[in-house]
């Protein structure tokens, strides 16, 4: 699809070849998570925009598989966050603790300085953990006894939540999906993918799968993320972006709010799907095809009604091409 | 058939209602004619609601669910404002000038008959049953017959079983399902009992005149049934002060009665006749017509080059020119002019009375004729009666106003040319020269020339004056508003014009008692008052120039008075207004408008600003073909606009391929979406190129490389100047645009309804 000529100036900034990391890295995943591309393509993207990404789906769908493929292929350490109501902000962040021996309290790191975290069924937490997490997503960084640690560079979020049982969960307040860069769900796998699967988990136990390499290091990953935060968006994609944040702001339809730093991450995720699919610059296809999960990151209906408000928003903005 | 799709009770209910409705507007409409042909009429009509109801249900059913499809809102609306439009496009186009009550009701009666036959929509079966009801009463409110009070009763009824009624469930299946869910008949019943009782009490309580509601509730009616009443005396009210004397007198002569019930029942008759007698003498007064009543409309008119309507009756005209209104001052201020008291007292005998008689004649004096009869005699035996005809001898009273009355029309025109300052001039001349009210009554002789003769001695007299005999103030001014116009029409006018612009209109002024000379009050003291006191003045100004004029009475024509609807001038009792004529040529009498703010309206009416009644002509003349025009234009214009507006694209890009590869982009996607929409390849303009028009030739490299090319074009900064890119991008462009022929989109269409179809 790219032209040659694109994926040229893109790899010659770096010292690896981004295009065979990157195709590797996708079929790792789309080996774990069988028949979903589309789905691996936009963790990807959110991976190389810096985002954190919001799975909403039903138990079961590979969500935890998919985190802890992309935790193990991008070389990173992988921690995991069962969240429940009586999860505490220390039980994520970590806490002090006093060491007798040395009569010195000690740092005890909690689950969020691993580089992939998988916040497991993240609405069942309690609002005050709920926010210890998203403080560490925004700023990187949590704080402990007026004490700061900085976080891992590529420190990446994959959160889940089940949209079917809400009894007994605390729903993520719009303030904190905004957090987030992209929210997508999986979905049932279609029928190949499904017997696919059976397929190559036949022989093998569940907990005994070998442990693969990674794919790429954590250097790598940080160069990929400033390659596609190059790409490069020129001033009628901009306002495009424009156009498309004050129809949404505009629209009765659309039940939530696009913030500037929305409308940031929206750039950073087109800019990311450009750059996976080798090309230099962003278009407004580009921009339509990140829509959805970032919008839906950003609005309090459910998802099926967001579909529909959002492909007729994006319908009704003129394109520049 | 048509059993196959049941009539619910509802449907049947409704179409019930509306023939209610129908009936009651029909009532209303036809009520000049008999109530039967209303009822036919109403019947025809309620059989074709009916059936085409029925009709319309039979064609809109729906085979596989054996059920009736509604049929669009839109041609349910075109139909019913159709119907409902007729009369009033009637009335518009055809000149057919009608009530609005009527046309309104005939109006609704089409609507309610339209929204009938659509009644199997539920919607539909409300508005009609709205719309009957509404009509019903509207009709009732107007008109009160028997039928429409039927209706109402019955629309009422229908309107509880409604209520009660279930939607659900057929007609025709109610055997079956009544024990399951039946009326409420207790309600129905109940609800029709009150009603029922209502009715009956009403008509028990009231006589059959007080249940005539046009009688009670309309106004109008009301007042022409009083009017008839009491045409000038008000009879009723003398029976009815009769009936309280009678009770007084009876209640006086009590005791007496029944003393004398035996003995004197004649004698206390006798006493009460007498006392009814004395009554009746003092009970002078008569009762004129309320001030505060309505105005009655007494007709119409549609013109608007007639704004006086005369009243003045000329053939009976007898000494008193014009009776007006009892309401207004008018014959007493008008008797100078038009009485000239001193010569219609020649014609009235019983006015003459012998016994007084005095030595000099006044002419404004009622005895007059019996004055001049004895200075004649005085005269004759003073000076010999030789130079008396013998018949002017023996001359009686009776003689005199049969030779007067012989010609109807002497004192009539006689009045016309005569000012009472001229008579007052004649008689003062007369007081000393007795020979001149001898020769002027000895010309009147017993032949029938005689009236005309008198006239000529009387105008010939008059042209012997060197100026006019008037006051000198009036005189003044006469001069003034005549200097320099010629005689004939032009004086006339200054007289006129001099008229309107001395005085001021003020139809509440009115002259104080004490004045004797209403006219000099009005010109020279207070320069203001009523039309008939510029009316009158012009005539005496006239008059003295010679002039014969006359007062008119009648009704001016107030053209902000127009009805907007029909064009039609009402003339109501209020619009009583006085004007003059004058006699032109000594044949034509020509309307003169001495009032300010009064206008006689220019023949044709040429250089007339163009009113709302010539609007309303207008359109009434050329609506139609306006509208023809309009809908002619309107397809012309819906019909050129897709080619031109394509036209114009296709150039639009054609010669802009020279400018900067954004502008190329621009338009070569303009075009290409013309060509989409043309083709019915719907597209949105959030869809981009990619989406939009790549998946019709994935594969072409054409579409690639414009793909490409505009990519680089609009989302690269920096590359708008780029030369290279530019020529790239046209040749791209055109080769775009080549490949994506109307043609092609067509197939594209064809294969995509194709693969489209079968899923």
């Amino acid at each position: 699809m790219a032209s040659s000529s694109d994926q040229a100036t893109t790899s010659m900034e770096l010292d690896f070849d981004a295009a065979g990391v990157l195709d590797r890295l996708r079929s790792r995943l789309n080996d774990h998570l069988r028949g979903k591309p589309e789905t691996v393509e936009l963790v990807l993207a959110c991976l190389l925009a810096r985002g954190n990404i919001l799975i909403e789906d039903l138990p079961g769908l590979g969500k935890t598989t998919l985190a802890k493929a992309l935790a193990e292929a991008i070389g990173g350490s992988f921690s995991r966050v069962q969240c429940t109501p009586d999860l505490l902000p220390g039980d994520v962040t970590g806490f002090n603790i006093y060491n007798q021996q040395i009569s010195q309290f000690e740092f005890h790191q909690g689950p969020v300085f691993a580089d992939v975290v998988l916040a497991d069924e993240i609405n069942r937490a309690t609002p005050r953990t709920q926010s210890a997490l998203l403080e560490a997503m925004a700023e990187h960084q949590v704080t402990i006894d007026n004490h700061t640690y900085r976080l891992s560079d590529t420190f990446f979020v994959i959160a889940t939540q089940n949209p079917e049982e809400l009894h007994g969960t605390f729903p993520l307040p719009e303030a904190q999906m905004d957090r987030f860069s992209m929210k997508i769900s999986i979905g049932n796998p279609d029928r190949e993918s499904l017997i696919g699967l059976m397929k190559s988990r036949g022989g093998v136990l569940e907990g005994f799968q070998e442990s693969s390499d990674a794919v790429l290091d954590r250097a790598q990953l940080l160069q990929l993320q400033q390659c596609a935060a190059a790409i490069e968006t020129g001033e009628m994609l901009l306002s495009y972006m424009a156009d498309l944040a004050e129809a949404l702001s505009s629209d009765a339809t659309f039940t939530g709010h696009v913030s500037p730093r929305g409308v940031l991450q929206w750039l950073r995720c087109s800019q990311a799907w450009a750059f996976l699919k080798g090309r230099s610059f962003v278009t407004a296809d580009d921009v339509q095809h990140v829509a959805m999960p970032v919008l839906s990151a950003r609005s309090t209906s459910n998802m099926n009604q967001n579909r529909e408000t959002i492909t007729d928003l994006v319908a009704q903005v003129a394109v520049p091409f | 058939m048509a059993n196959r799709i049941p009539v619910s009770r509802i449907e049947v209910l409704t179409i019930l209602a509306a023939l209610g409705g129908i009936t009651a507007a029909n009532a209303s409409i036809y009520s000049g004619r008999s109530a039967a042909i209303g009822l036919g009429i109403s019947l025809a009509w309620g059989a074709a609601v009916a059936i085409v109801f029925l009709l319309i249900g039979q064609l809109e059913r729906n085979a596989a669910t054996r059920q009736r499809r509604n049929f669009p809102p839109l041609l349910q609306a075109t139909v019913m404002c159709t119907a409902l439009s007729i009369p009033v496009l009637r009335s518009l186009a055809f000149d057919e000038y009608e009530r609005i009550d009527s046309l309104l009701m005939e109006s609704m009666r089409n609507l309610c008959a339209t929204s009938a036959i659509f009644t199997f929509d539920s919607v539909r079966r409300r508005a009609t049953l709205f719309v009957g009801m509404l009509l019903v009463l509207f009709a009732f409110t107007l008109e009160s017959s028997l039928v429409v009070t039927l209706c109402l009763l019955f629309e009422l009824i229908v309107v509880t079983m409604w209520l009660t009624a279930n939607d659900q469930h057929n007609w025709q299946s109610e055997k079956h399902v009544a024990q399951a869910i039946p009326w409420k008949w207790d309600f129905v019943s109940g609800c029709v009992v009150l009603v029922a009782v209502g009715f009956i009490g009403t008509t028990l309580l009231y006589s059959d005149e007080q249940r005539k509601v046009d009688e009670r509730f309309d106004p109008i009616a009301r007042q022409q049934r009083s009017d008839e009443l009491k045409p000038d005396y008000s009879f009723q009210k003398d029976e009815d002060e009769e009936a309280v004397v009678e009770q007084a007198t009876e209640k006086a002569l009590g005791a007496d009665a029944s003393k004398s019930k035996q003995t004197g029942a004649g004698e206390g008759a006798q006493k009460k006749e007498a006392q009814k007698d004395l009554y009746r003498q003092f009970s002078t007064i008569r009762s004129g017509a309320d001030s505060d009543q309505e105005f009655k409309r007494l007709f119409s008119l549609a013109t608007d080059q007639i704004r006086h309507i005369p009243s003045t009756n000329y053939d009976q005209f007898n000494g008193k020119q014009w009776l007006a209104d009892k309401k207004s001052q008018l014959p007493a201020m008008t008797a100078q002019i038009a009485d000239n008291q001193g010569l219609t007292k020649l014609l009235k005998a019983e006015d003459l009375d012998y016994s007084k008689i005095t030595n000099l004649p006044d002419i404004n004096d009622k005895d007059f004729l019996e004055q001049t009869r004895t200075m004649l005699m005085r005269s004759m035996s003073e000076d010999g009666a030789g130079t008396l005809t013998p018949e002017l001898n023996e001359i009686s009273p009776d003689r005199l106003r049969q030779l007067l009355e012989s010609s109807p029309d002497w004192s009539g025109e006689a009045s016309l040319v005569v000012t009472h300052y001229e008579l007052q001039a004649l008689a003062e001349r007369m007081r000393s020269d007795p020979e001149l009210l001898w020769k002027f009554l000895a010309s009147s002789r017993g032949n029938e020339y005689s009236h005309t003769s008198v006239l000529r001695t009387l105008q010939r007299w008059r042209e012997r004056q060197d100026k006019p005999l008037l006051p000198e103030e009036m005189a003044k001014l006469l001069e003034a508003w005549t200097a320099g116009r010629r005689e004939g029409w032009d004086e006339v006018m200054g007289v006129v014009d001099g008229l309107r612009n001395h005085a001021e209109y003020d139809p509440q002024a009115t002259v104080p008692p004490e004045e004797t000379d209403s006219v000099f009050y009005f010109l020279v003291k207070s320069k203001r008052g009523p039309d008939y006191l510029f009316a009158s003045s012009a005539v005496i100004l006239l008059r003295s120039l010679g002039y014969p004029s006359r007062l008119v009475g009648g009704y001016y024509a107030k053209e902000e008075k127009r009805s907007w609807l029909n064009g039609q001038l009402p003339i109501e009792e209020d619009d009583v207004h006085y004007w003059a004529q004058v006699k032109l040529d000594n044949r034509v009498w020509v309307d003169i408008e001495p009032t300010p703010g009064f206008e006689i309206p220019s023949p044709n009416g040429g250089g007339r600003p163009m009113s709302l009644l010539a609007f309303w002509d207008f359109l009434a003349d050329h609506g139609i073909r306006i509208l023809i025009g309009l809908i002619c234009v309107w397809a012309l214009v819906r019909v050129l606009q897709k080619p031109i507006r394509r036209g114009w694209i296709y150039w639009s890009w054609r010669l802009g391929l020279n400018r900067s590869p954004r502008q190329i982009v621009y338009l070569t996607q303009r075009l290409l979406d013309a060509r989409l929409q043309s083709a019915g390849l719907a597209t949105s303009k959030g869809h981009s190129f990619a989406r939009a028009i790549l998946p019709l030739g994935p594969n072409e490299a054409c579409l690639r490389q414009y793909y490409d090319l505009g990519q680089q074009a609009i989302y690269h900064d920096g590359r708008d100047t780029d030369e290279a890119l530019k020529t790239d991008l046209r040749a791209a462009s055109l080769a775009v645009v080549a490949w994506l022929s109307p043609r092609r989109l067509k197939d594209a269409r064809q294969a995509q309804s194709t693969l489209t179809t079968p899923t």
